[in-house]
């Protein structure tokens, strides 16, 4: 029932906030960002004050007045200092890498100042993250590492910020929730499959069409066994005392292959994670692979980059925004 | 996250201070073991945070939370009551600190801390207690700002100085929130400082009684007179009435407490020809008795004249109060006496002091009427050896007999005391009068000061036709007594505050010290009349004064008017410094220029520097484009140039002028 109502104020909220505080890459905190409210223990502290305010009434003690006086000034005065915590600070956003459904994405944030003013004890966290309290005191610029865990592939853009502090009293909170424009790459989570036969075969013959490079690009050593080529044994070390050892190069095991669609089964998810452990797997022995989705096609390649359009492909999949 | 909260070091620090601080005001009134007790949670919590000791189980915290409940009781015989609560306040205050382990329970304890502040002002509002416990509220406060400084891990000094800024910033708040707040009558009674010793003059008299109080240079009560002061030996303040003897101590009698009707009080006013007004402040005594001279009348709800023409007030004085009273000392009272209450002042007990008896006997028979028996007592006094001494042998059985014809020696009770005992042996109606007498002028404040050394006991004789005369025996053997004060008389046995040897009361010799404490005192009498006493009539007068005209409207005006001020001072002094540097005069110039132009049709594109952008526009061929091109190199000397301070303003001046003329005939076209 509560539920029925708050949804759709909470909502409003959020289209409010949108409007009023719209996402960036960097983002100032001033009056128009900054909302302030008594916080829990300010909310007992005028029980307290209220407490001592029959006190001074009933025994009409002017000190206790003073007192009390005193104390409610320094509340509202504290308004304007909690405010000041935040007044001026920039948000921004650093780099954020890819990762992996089911694993924890880093978020990489700074806080920064324009003058030469303390700040303490500012709080910043997204609603499933961790909570950083950093001050700004001797350095202009504070790096914040916030952790959320990805659940689901696709381009993920977290929640609104929260900034928060309480600082000088405690007395009250003044905070902003700010949409950053950051956004990290999820890429399926990796399921460890077989490639069907067919498909495996289909692959293994357009691998086949292509000539064996050049043998000159070194790979790794291995054991002597009778019946290597002694061009590619290491006699330096040898001749230094070390085992016999032959080299071996890459083209030897370098295979092309497509991942396709039909190369492996179950529903849609899990195929996009099978393949996904393909990707992972292929590009570790250093294959060149190419992918094949309904609507997609990515020529065979390598590397970094290759394999960098291979897994975005992947995690974009069918997703709405994703560039086709 | 799992990581365990932890008090940060500078707070926890500054918590200590604090409850410092605030013990120290109570240390006369809290039992010791409490103060022990905070010694020892305190240096608890201190090593657990060192790492040396862990926090105390569970079982061990409960043990002592029940152990300051027990001994709460055992100290005071009642959990209720203004002094228990203050004690548990502290005790509960101690045993927190054993238990801090949220950030919750910081905020408990300082919360805690500032209601024990609010309790030190029902004890003492004096000006340097008030200012230590506002020093105190400070010390709370600067704990409160080091919980939200985590980043220091010692006590830091900069959580003072922020505390110290937010409270300067707040008194002007605080002051106009003082003056304009009315002051309600109680809502309800609460309990009042009722474990204090009783100070002052007591319900009885004994020999030796008044000679103790005497010791004590404490402020009894201040009298401001509303027109000229009267002579020193004219100001014999009642306070109580005594009429019952039981042969060592004179006590009220019981039926002396019938209040006066209303009608009665009022021709008491009328009974005045020459009346004197003057307003009394009353230091706490825990007793109702006031003090007033003779023939007194009070306009006042809470005070009583009683039908032996004094005052009383309707509850005990738990702190200092003030009240007007209007006094004749030349009227007469008590005219007619009727016959229970003339057989009453005359009682005595049936057995003792057998001598003393006989002499008066004896005496009177010799006399030719009251008054001549009066004078050959008052003159026996005076003539024979008697001494007016602090140090009166202590006497045993018959007190009056041992007094009057062996020890010879003795305080103004002694005197009193004998005498009264003496009219009635002879028939006429006597008692007992205690209260002060004299008082010292302090010429700063043009007050009297009677301090507790003033409390003396003198005689009322019941004369026909004169009603109730006063007589004061001590007068015929020490008459310095009350002409010069105690001080005077006691020069030579040197007895003069003898225990009290740092009262400042004993040095009134040395001018310049002398002087000081005067101004104290003086200071002291404004800060209770202008501050304590700030209420009421002096309330509506000040804000008057202030408003002219004391409506809501004024008053929230005023309010309005302060806080909006300060509040904007402050803010304007807060982000100061903050947010994003200003930039320079001639980038704004500038800026302006691209705005015109944009409206204008010309939009400098991001990557475009400024000497292409003006090219470009150059090449579109307007007319002012030699101005524009002027402005740009201006604009562009001023930004990657060294140039002299002079070389600057004249370039910012140029830039002015183009921006100016090209905005102008943007504008014309």
């Amino acid at each position: 029932m509560l539920n029925a109502i708050e949804k759709p104020i909470n909502r409003r909220f959020k289209l409010w906030l949108d409007r009023r505080i719209p996402p960036m890459r960097k983002i100032m905190l001033n009056q128009k960002r900054l909302f302030i409210f008594p916080s829990k223990p300010g909310r007992w502290f005028v029980a307290v004050l209220f407490v001592m305010f029959l006190a001074a009434i009933n025994y009409q003690n002017n000190m206790a007045f003073a007192l009390v006086f005193l104390l409610a000034s320094v509340f509202i005065i504290a308004i304007l200092h909690t405010f000041a915590n935040l007044a001026g600070l920039t948000v921004s956003v650093g780099k954020s890498n890819p990762v992996f459904a089911g694993d924890m994405a880093e978020f990489e944030l700074f806080l920064s100042r324009h003058g030469n003013k303390d700040y303490f004890d500012i709080n910043v966290s997204w609603p499933k993250s961790e909570l950083r309290s950093v001050s700004l005191t001797s350095t202009d610029r504070q790096k914040i590492n916030l952790h959320l865990p990805m659940a689901q592939r696709g381009s993920f853009r977290p929640d609104r910020l929260l900034v928060e502090s309480f600082y000088p009293m405690g007395l009250l909170r003044c905070w902003t929730l700010l949409a950053l424009d950051v956004v990290v790459l999820v890429y399926p989570k990796p399921l460890a499959c077989e490639l069907a036969a067919n498909a495996g075969t289909d692959a293994l013959e357009e691998g086949e069409l292509i000539p064996v490079s050049g043998s000159d690009d070194f790979y790794d050593f291995k054991q002597y066994h009778q019946g290597d080529s002694p061009k590619h044994v290491f006699w330096k070390g040898y001749a230094k005392g070390q085992d016999l050892v032959t080299k071996q190069f890459a083209s030897y095991s370098e295979q092309r292959l497509w991942l396709e669609w039909v190369s492996v089964d179950g529903g849609l998810e899990e195929r996009l994670s099978k393949l996904c452990f393909w990707v992972l797997k292929l590009d570790k022995s250093h294959d060149e692979y190419g992918l094949r989705l309904p609507g997609i096609e990515i020529q065979p390649g390598h590397g970094e980059q290759h394999k960098a359009d291979v897994l975005k492909a992947l995690a974009m999949f069918q997703l709405p925004g994703s560039a086709a | 996250m799992s990581i365990i909260w932890q008090i940060p070091r500078n707070c926890l620090g500054w918590i200590l201070v604090a409850q410092f601080a605030l013990i120290l005001p109570h240390i006369e009134r809290l039992p010791w073991w409490v103060m022990a007790a905070y010694a020892v949670c305190a240096s608890w919590r201190v090593m657990v945070y060192q790492g040396r000791w862990s926090l105390p189980p569970k079982m061990l915290k409960l043990v002592l939370a029940v152990l300051c409940f027990f001994g709460i009781y055992q100290t005071y015989g009642t959990m209720v009551g203004l002094e228990p609560t203050v004690a548990l306040l502290f005790s509960g205050f101690c045993l927190k600190l054993l238990e801090v382990v949220e950030k919750r329970d910081v905020y408990v304890i300082i919360f805690l801390a500032y209601f024990v502040a609010l309790t030190e002002f029902l004890f003492s509002q004096d000006f340097l207690v008030s200012a230590f416990i506002f020093l105190s509220i400070l010390l709370i406060s600067t704990a409160l700002v080091a919980l939200h400084q985590h980043s220091y891990d010692t006590l830091n000094l900069s959580s003072l100085k922020k505390a110290t800024v937010i409270f300067s910033q707040a008194l002007p708040l605080m002051a106009v929130l003082f003056i304009i707040f009315p002051r309600f009558d109680p809502l309800w009674k609460v309990p009042l400082p009722s474990h204090q010793a009783k100070t002052g003059i007591s319900e009885s008299m004994s020999p030796g009684d008044i000679s103790n109080l005497s010791q004590s240079g404490e402020l009894a009560f201040r009298v401001v007179f509303d027109g000229e002061i009267p002579a020193r030996k004219d100001m014999y303040w009642r306070g109580l009435v005594l009429s019952e003897f039981d042969g060592r101590t004179w006590t009220q009698a019981q039926w002396k407490k019938d209040f006066l009707t209303e009608s009665e009080k009022e021709s008491l006013l009328g009974a005045m020809t020459n009346p004197l007004q003057y307003t009394v402040y009353q230091e706490a005594t825990h007793q109702p008795w006031l003090f007033s001279l003779a023939l007194a009348y009070a306009d006042d709800k809470t005070i009583k004249a009683v039908n032996d023409f004094r005052l009383v007030r309707t509850d005990n004085i738990h702190s200092r109060i003030k009240y007007q009273v209007i006094s004749d000392q030349e009227a007469m009272y008590g005219q007619t006496l009727s016959r229970i209450e003339k057989t009453l002042e005359v009682s005595l007990p049936r057995t003792g002091n057998e001598r003393a008896r006989k002499f008066a006997e004896m005496t009177y028979s010799r006399s030719t009427g009251d008054r001549d028996y009066i004078d050959k007592i008052l003159t026996k006094f005076n003539r024979e050896n008697y001494v007016y001494t602090l140090k009166p042998p202590l006497l045993g059985e018959d007190t009056i007999d041992e007094f009057l014809f062996d020890t010879r020696r003795g305080f103004c009770s002694h005197y009193a005391s004998t005498f009264v005992f003496l009219m009635r042996a002879a028939g006429i109606p006597a008692r007992v009068i205690a209260g002060y007498q004299g008082g010292e002028i302090n010429p700063i404040s043009d007050t009297v000061l009677v301090h507790q050394f003033d409390a003396h006991g003198w005689a009322e004789v019941w004369l026909d036709g004169d009603g109730w005369v006063r007589i004061d025996p001590t007068a015929a053997v020490a008459p310095d007594r009350i002409e010069y004060g105690l001080e005077n008389a006691m020069a030579e046995e040197g007895s003069f505050l003898s225990d009290t040897p740092l009262s400042p009361l004993r040095y009134r010799n040395i001018t310049w010290l002398n002087s000081v404490r005067l101004q104290m005192d003086a200071f002291g009498y404004y800060w209770s009349s202008w501050v304590l006493q700030y209420k009421g009539e002096r309330q509506l007068q000040v804000l008057q004064s202030l408003l002219g005209e004391v409506t809501p409207w004024r008053v929230a005006a005023l309010l309005m008017t302060v806080s909006s001020v300060v509040l904007l001072i402050v803010f304007g002094h807060l982000i100061k410094g903050r947010g994003e540097p200003k930039a320079a005069v001639y980038v704004k110039w500038y800026l302006r220029l691209c705005r015109q132009l944009e409206a204008a049709g010309y939009v400098r594109d991001a990557s475009e520097g400024p000497i292409d952008f003006a090219r470009r526009v150059d090449r579109s061929n307007p007319q002012w484009k030699k101005t524009l091109l002027s402005a740009t190199r201006s604009f562009v000397r001023l930004s990657y140039e060294q140039v002299s301070q002079r070389e600057q303003s004249l370039l910012v001046k140029q830039l002015r002028r183009d921006v100016l003329s090209i905005m102008y005939q943007l504008r014309v076209k």
